[in-house]
């Protein structure tokens, strides 16, 4: 185990039925105290240092929340551009997942030099698009070169195409229905299909479904009204939404997609349905980037959302793993109190939808619970290392007698 | 959070492309697949058993102080100096 810690996951069964489960976490949570006492320019200087699979998602939900606090106006071009860099960052953690995980689970060998090859484009991407490559501080400015930008959106396009979908993007974009899904499956051989084959193949499509909902949309001063209400370490530790768990992954963005959203009528929240997920959401970033980069000359909506009181900002930003939340308050013009609430804070709640997913589980034997219980983790995916540790009652029962 | 320990290279296998790196006085496993041209003192950012990219040595210095000062290195006794 390293500092940065894990989530410990003890899943009790008796011959592969869930019988209880336990989540305990020994991730620090006082890392965002470092940013007391500082000014907002320096939290945005300190925030990178910090943080590093969701870079992108950490700095920008910290450079909304300081406008926000400091009453700096939205500025709908920069925001568009700062998107699209959450974006990438949302592909490649997408691409780890398939290119890295889900081979695992088929008995495939994992596709490091794709994943390798992907995780170059961040840095590209910030360099035609903001000036010396420097995106998410207060004086950054946009200094956007289109045509490489373009370029660049197409290698990564063609990137997944080959790695991921073998050569069927295109195909896989048009799917609408479950029926349309199984002819695409039948098709090809592409390393996500072997995985969504394998799980139809065990009858496994809706394993871990459970009635823990995706959180709505939350206006951000609704939000930050109920944060102060709350003692927020408390909050910040095990978050909720008036009494209530909820989930916050990409399935929430996903459920519209038509898709997702007849799979989810059949399947709830299970296995497939999570894994699609992931694959369409990753299948239409390089067009959500195009979309992206054309509209920052026409004034795009907003991509996310932040709101000013009294020096307290409050930022919400869709991260890879589902929605990020960062508050602080300036007195003075330095930090007084600032809190991050990650997706993984909701996902992994002791009550949380993982833990209701794996209560759900039903498996014919300890070593099919095991597997079942590592894809939904996975699908859900922390953003720590996790150890999973199964204990058959039956046997403790026994052993204690 | 997924923070961004940095971690030393103070071992290398190029056969197997793994490495062994130092977060404080914890030393892990890496593979150094998805990061070119590593060698041995550079400083990498890790995330579940991979190097994620290189980082300087002043960055890396400069992380593990705001670490150290959030508490995070508390029972890592780390050899940089904290500020």
């Amino acid at each position: 185990m390293t500092p940065a810690g894990s989530i410990l996951i003890d899943l009790s069964h008796r011959s592969g039925i869930a019988t209880g489960v336990q989540i305990a976490s020994t991730r620090p949570d006082g890392v965002a105290q470092v940013l007391l006492g500082k000014t907002p320019e320096q939290v945005l200087d300190t925030i990178p240092l910090l943080f590093t699979l969701c870079g992108n998602a950490q700095a920008y939900a910290a450079l909304l929340a300081c406008r926000a606090a400091l009453g700096i106006a939205a500025d709908p071009e920069f925001d568009s551009a700062s998107d699209m860099l959450v974006q990438v960052e949302t592909l490649r953690e997408h691409a780890w997942r398939i290119l890295l995980d889900w081979p695992v689970f088929v008995g495939l060998t994992p596709d490091k030099k794709a994943l390798a090859a992907l995780l170059k484009f961040d840095a590209l991407f910030k360099r035609h698009l903001f000036r010396h490559g420097e995106a998410f501080k207060l004086n950054s400015r946009l200094d956007i070169d289109a045509a490489l930008a373009m370029q660049q959106i197409d290698e990564l396009e063609a990137l997944i195409n080959t790695s991921i979908f073998n050569g069927r993007l295109a195909d896989f974009r048009q799917l609408t229905s479950e029926e349309q899904l199984h002819n695409w499956l039948k098709q090809n051989d592409a390393l996500p299909a072997n995985l969504l084959n394998y799980l139809y193949s065990r009858n496994w499509a809706a394993v871990g479904q459970n009635d823990v909902a995706c959180l709505p949309e939350l206006e951000t001063d609704t939000l930050n009204g109920q944060m102060q209400q709350e003692d927020l370490t408390t909050f910040s530790r095990a978050p909720h939404w008036q009494g209530r768990c909820f989930e916050v992954t990409l399935l929430n963005r996903q459920l519209s997609q038509p898709l997702i959203a007849g799979l989810y009528s059949r399947y709830g929240n299970g296995l497939i349905v999570r894994m699609l997920g992931r694959l369409v959401e990753l299948a239409w970033i390089p067009y959500k980037l195009r979309q992206l980069l054309t509209r920052i000359k026409d004034k795009p909506v907003l991509p996310a959302i932040s709101a000013a009181n009294n020096g307290i900002g409050l930022a919400q930003v869709q991260a890879a793993r589902g929605l990020l939340i960062h508050r602080l308050e300036l007195r003075q013009e330095r930090v007084h109190d600032y809190r991050i609430i990650a997706p993984t804070e909701w996902n992994f709640h002791p009550e949380g939808v993982i833990a209701q997913g794996l209560k759900q589980l039903q498996a014919e034997s300890s070593n099919d619970l095991q597997r079942q219980a590592e894809l939904l983790i996975n699908a859900v995916d922390p953003c720590v290392q996790y150890a999973l540790h199964l204990t058959d009652s039956r046997n403790e029962i026994e052993n204690h007698a | 959070m997924c923070l961004a320990l940095p971690a030393q290279i103070v071992a290398l296998d190029p056969a197997t492309n793994m490495a062994t790196a130092s977060v404080g006085n914890v030393k892990v496993e890496v593979s150094l697949a998805l990061v070119d041209d590593v060698a041995l003192g550079d400083y990498v950012l890790v995330h579940v058993g991979y190097a994620l990219n290189k980082i300087d040595e002043d960055e890396a210095l400069k992380t593990l102080a705001l670490f150290a000062e959030a508490g995070v290195m508390n029972g890592y006794p780390c050899h940089a100096p904290f500020g």
